[in-house]
């Protein structure tokens, strides 16, 4: 994309008039639009307009579109590849939980090199005591779906890591894990994230909830991503000043729980929304699950 | 103080890029915002200064704007005169809520609104959070636009159950200016296209493209970027909701990283560590 083509076909809009436009400190991006008209057409600029806001954000010139992978140049460059996801399960006699992996290209097309995945999947107790592994290979085009019932020592509750390891230098796709939680008549999903992700954050903790009129029926899981003992501190606050209580919980290295929020605070508002706040001197991996009338659940995790 | 150099000035802009929310075609019940103002201030400007903020919120529902909100946010050194802003609509009609805010001044260094969760409450069944989607400017997007060129969003683990009445659909709002034709496409063979007008919204069954009781990925593409979420459901009824996630990008992103002999000396003690059991 140079700066002289235009960006926008339908109105001859350039990238240097957006950047133009952008000089001024005051300029938005309504204006923008009301003054070139862009995006309102064909809308295919969109895309473009997108790329060329974000660099005039990152004050950088914009970034070229690169289709392959970089390889390690030089004798004291390495590469490494293990990508660490973490997430919370529950194998009891009415829930199971799947880790389900898929390695397709875009649109299940072969327009990008994709590369065979080993995984190693590593499962915990909630004391923290690493009940079982299982390990294996995803090839390009295929998927796998993992119940974790189904591995010898699988515990009713606990979380698990999954690493991931391209064998070869390509690019990542779908690979993302995607954990479905099956209740005897419902089913849920979440997506796992980067446990780096856990372990890094320190403000991003709170997150709202609202009870089904007579309890919270919300419960929320932690995971205590790192091998020191943490003391968790839950604080539920609202609506207004009409609540406001905290209560504490010690956690094992590598640890979980799942918190029942109505035990921990009997006489909480179930009728407004709330803040959940979960604080720890280590860092955790926080998720909200929100129970509904017929058993079936929701989940989500805490902000990273 | 040291005042700043000219060169190391950021670029600051007058707007953050509107949120969109989704609402469900569900008779009875209410989606809640809460705003953290606050916070946005407080991650998003550069300095406390006094002025005034803009909250834009427009509820649309068939193609209409049916609902406008407009507060002011009064700012005083850095600190808002609301630290939260709680707002709620009726669910009822699909549909989707924008939300925006601007300054008069240019105040804000990056352009991306902090998340704030979405509450869906249902009367007599209980609650769901939602996570909304940037209208512009997501930078997951945007790094997939400059790695594979084309839009792309995923979901691995997609799966309609019969048995256990569990339903699986796509929810796709669209709140740019022209139609989007969206793809769903769950092998390269199964695939639905879906028309969503401008300013409509649409809840696409899966169930056509899903084998029953099998999981599959599932991808979605368009003519446009589209924001989606994932909606669990109950088979016979649509409008029971009990779950809702956003998809995830196609990750164009290297399997590879390069890093230097330090940080591979780590990874590999990383990787011995796991073996023995440990949380690295």
């Amino acid at each position: 994309m140079s700066a002289e083509k235009p960006l926008c076909y339908c109105f001859n809009v350039t990238e240097a008039d957006i950047r133009a436009h952008f000089a001024s400190p005051a300029a938005g991006y309504d204006e923008l639009v009301r003054k070139t008209e862009i995006g309102t057409k064909c809308t295919a600029c969109l895309f473009d307009l997108d790329i060329v806001m974000e660099s005039i954000h990152k004050g950088q010139a914009t970034m070229k579109i690169e289709r392959s992978h970089r390889t390690a140049k030089r004798w004291t460059e390495f590469s490494i590849s293990d990508f660490a996801d973490s997430g919370f399960f529950v194998c009891d006699q009415s829930i199971g939980t799947t880790v389900h992996l898929s390695n397709f290209g875009q649109l299940f097309g072969d327009t990008i090199p994709l590369v065979t995945f080993e995984f190693e999947l590593m499962v915990f107790d909630q004391s923290g005591e690493l009940a079982c592994r299982q390990a294996g290979r995803i090839e390009a085009g295929q998927a796998r779906a993992i119940e974790l019932a189904s591995i010898d020592g699988c515990p009713e509750h606990g979380w698990f890591l999954v690493v991931l390891r391209g064998v070869s230098e390509g690019f990542f796709g779908t690979m993302r894990p995607q954990i479905g939680l099956n209740g005897p008549s419902w089913s849920a999903s979440y997506h796992t994230q980067p446990h780096v992700m856990a372990t890094t954050g320190r403000y991003r903790y709170s997150v709202i909830t609202q009870g089904n009129g007579e309890a919270l029926a919300t419960r929320v899981s932690v995971i205590n991503g790192v091998e020191r003992a943490t003391q968790l501190e839950i604080e539920l606050s609202g609506p207004d000043d009409r609540f406001q209580a905290t209560a504490a919980h010690a956690l094992a290295p590598r640890g979980s729980v799942m918190l029942d929020l109505d035990t921990l605070f009997p006489g909480a508002p179930a009728d407004a929304p709330v803040f959940v706040s979960v604080r720890s001197d280590r860092p955790t991996r926080k998720h909200i699950i929100n129970e509904h009338r017929d058993g079936s659940w929701s989940v989500d995790h805490f902000p990273n | 103080m040291t005042p700043r150099s000219p060169m190391a000035e950021p670029q600051l802009f007058p707007y953050l890029t509107p949120l969109i929310y989704p609402l469900f075609p569900v008779s009875d019940g209410e989606l809640t915002v809460g705003l953290n103002l606050q916070k946005i201030l407080d991650d998003r400007t550069l300095d406390p200064f006094d002025g005034v903020l803009m909250l834009d919120i427009g509820v649309y529902r068939n193609g209409q704007r049916m609902q406008s909100d407009t507060k002011p946010v009064r700012v005083k050194e850095g600190k808002a005169d609301t630290a939260i802003d709680w707002t709620s609509y009726p669910l009822g009609t699909i549909g989707y809520v924008e939300m925006s805010l601007s300054a008069e001044q240019a105040v804000f260094r990056r352009i991306d609104l902090p998340v704030g969760y979405g509450l869906l409450s249902i009367p007599g069944y209980g609650t769901l959070t939602v996570i909304p989607d940037a209208k512009f400017a997501r930078p997951i997007i945007i790094e997939q636009m400059q790695t594979v060129s084309s839009f792309c969003l995923a979901r691995s683990g997609c799966r309609w159950h019969g048995a256990s009445n569990a339903g699986n659909s796509i929810f796709l709002p669209n709140p740019y200016e022209k139609d989007i034709v969206a793809s769903i496409h769950a092998s390269p063979t199964k695939r639905i296209r879906h028309k969503v007008p401008a300013k409509h919204a649409a809840m696409v069954s899966l169930e056509p493209i899903l084998e029953d009781g099998d999981w599959a990925c599932v991808m979605v593409t368009g003519n446009n970027r589209i924001p989606a979420w994932d909606i669990r459901h109950a088979a016979d009824n649509p409008a029971r909701i009990n779950s809702v996630d956003h998809l995830d990008v196609f990750r164009g992103s290297s399997t590879h990283r390069h890093v230097g002999v330090v940080d591979y000396a780590k990874h590999r003690t990383r990787r011995v560590l796991r073996r023995l059991g440990h949380v690295t």
